[in-house]
């Protein structure tokens, strides 16, 4: 769903930003080449419309869904459920709350520790799974015309395109601006999730779901972090080898 | 123009070499080392100063060109069997230093004994290269050739896949140099194929040789940088640090 040029620039005289591309850039902290490929090219990118919304303190999802392929954006928000926000707790952060359950001093002395920044390594993918009912890949892949290994490529870079994140949405019948934050595009204030929302939802689990939340965790790190010992071994065997 | 490129081949095959000489004594480097070795001394056999007084210690003319072929063989083989391992790729492993590996080694340089048996240089000549327009000694030159283009082929979609895997640039560079080197290599034996139709391609064919190693040589060169570079670290870090 892209968002052409000539919308993009009745939108920033409507909403009182610089149409010069030099001006505009410095002002959205961008590449002024990027700005100016894109109004070239026709094909304004969402993060430019977001970043224009942020430069005159409009919300970002207003200002995106003044434009035609995202009109239905504001109309489909719905409150943040609490599987969506348990999917954007990290490892780090289920073990920090484990360790805090099972003992008060570990408690006292890890204190408050505020949760990792949205999105974390794996937010996206953790997302999906939470809020499929399945089939939902192969749902995203058809309606939004990729290959469902172009999918899984962008899930494993922790991204996911704007309009793909809506579809998923629409299909798990969640917020559609939910795919957007967790995809770091917009932020969960932004988005209207409740402050300390994860952590209400973290002191809410049962021991038994944190230890499945924290397992499945540790299983999603123990996946990575196999992947980045073998690229660093086999990385070092070349270099001692050859070099 | 070609003894200038196959002697700058011998004089930096030498010096690359002799760099892997301090990690000898610390068991490593052994076949790198190996594979050097042999290369230049079958670069350095095909520049007539050096080849005509060794032909000499023979009875039977041009029987040192069968030393210079024997020393690619094995200058080749080592060195792919070495990528392959480093890469973890089995397959190309098995295809080159495997029983069918070692076969067709074996086979290829039986059949240069064979087709060297009936062949009639009377003056002495690198690469039989006087006698280029004779079938037969071409045919014993493209043996060797098409087999450097065989193990070549096997390594060059590993090494392109390598060198497309951040985050080390010049170990990048040098996967990218070598897999360059191994498509010159085909691309040499495409020419020399083409030989038994246009004579004349023969030294185009030899340039387009001394090329290919250059390259491979940059490629090891890039790597032995690359571990001066990139080198185990004192302090290593864990990989599970996300700070």
């Amino acid at each position: 769903m892209s968002i052409t040029a000539g919308s993009f620039n009745e939108w920033l005289a409507k909403s009182g930003l610089p149409d010069g591309t030099s001006e505009l850039s410095r002002l959205l902290g961008m590449k002024r080449t990027t700005l100016h490929n894109q109004r070239m090219r026709g094909n304004v990118a969402v993060p430019t419309i977001i970043a224009a919304a942020r430069a005159v303190r409009i919300n970002p999802l207003e200002a995106l869904a003044s434009f035609e392929p995202y009109a239905a954006l504001v109309d489909e928000v719905r409150p943040v459920t609490n599987a969506e926000l348990i999917s954007q707790v990290s490892h780090v952060d289920a073990l920090v709350h484990l360790l805090s359950r099972i003992r008060a001093d570990f408690a006292r002395s890890l204190g408050v520790v505020p949760l990792a920044d949205i999105p974390s390594d794996g937010s996206v993918r953790n997302w999906i799974d939470a809020i499929d009912p399945g089939e939902l890949r192969s749902h995203v892949a058809t309606e939004g015309n990729i290959a469902l290994s172009n999918l899984s490529a962008q899930l494993t870079e922790n991204r996911l395109a704007p309009e793909l994140a809506i579809l998923a949405s629409r299909f798990a019948g969640v917020s559609s601006t939910s795919g957007l934050v967790v995809s770091g595009l917009v932020t969960p204030s932004e988005a209207g999730w409740p402050i300390y929302g994860r952590e209400n939802a973290l002191s809410e689990l049962g021991d038994l779901e944190l230890l499945d939340l924290v397992m499945l965790r540790l299983a999603a790190l123990h996946r990575q972090t196999k992947k980045r010992v073998e690229a660093e071994e086999a990385a070092a065997d070349y270099l001692e080898t050859l070099g | 123009m070609m003894e200038i490129l196959f002697s700058a081949v011998v004089v930096i095959g030498a010096g690359l070499t002799l760099t892997r000489l301090p990690r000898l004594t610390h068991s490593r480097n052994q076949a790198i080392f190996l594979s050097g070795t042999a290369a230049c001394l079958a670069f350095a056999l095909m520049i007539p100063a050096v080849y005509e007084p060794l032909d000499g210690l023979f009875l039977r003319t041009n029987f040192m060109d069968i030393f210079a072929k024997l020393a690619l063989l094995l200058a080749v083989n080592i060195l792919v069997t070495e990528i392959a391992r480093t890469l973890r790729n089995t397959r190309v492993q098995r295809l080159a230093a495997g029983l069918s590996g070692k076969t067709i080694l074996v086979l290829t340089f039986a059949l240069e004994l064979v087709l060297f048996a009936f062949t009639d240089t009377p003056q002495p000549s690198p690469g039989l290269g006087l006698y280029i327009g004779d079938p037969l000694v071409l045919a014993y030159n493209t043996v060797i050739v098409v087999y450097i283009a065989y193990l070549g082929a096997l390594l060059i979609g590993p090494l392109l896949r390598d060198a497309r895997t951040p985050p080390q640039s010049y170990r990048q560079a040098s996967s990218a140099l070598l897999a360059f080197g191994f498509v010159l290599a085909i691309v040499r034996a495409v020419i020399m194929l083409a030989t038994f139709a246009f004579p004349g391609l023969y030294e185009p064919g030899q340039i387009i040789s001394g090329f290919s190693a250059l390259f491979v040589i940059a490629g090891l060169g890039s790597a032995w940088i690359a571990l001066r570079k990139y080198g185990t670290p004192r302090i290593k870090q864990s990989t599970l640090r996300i700070e």
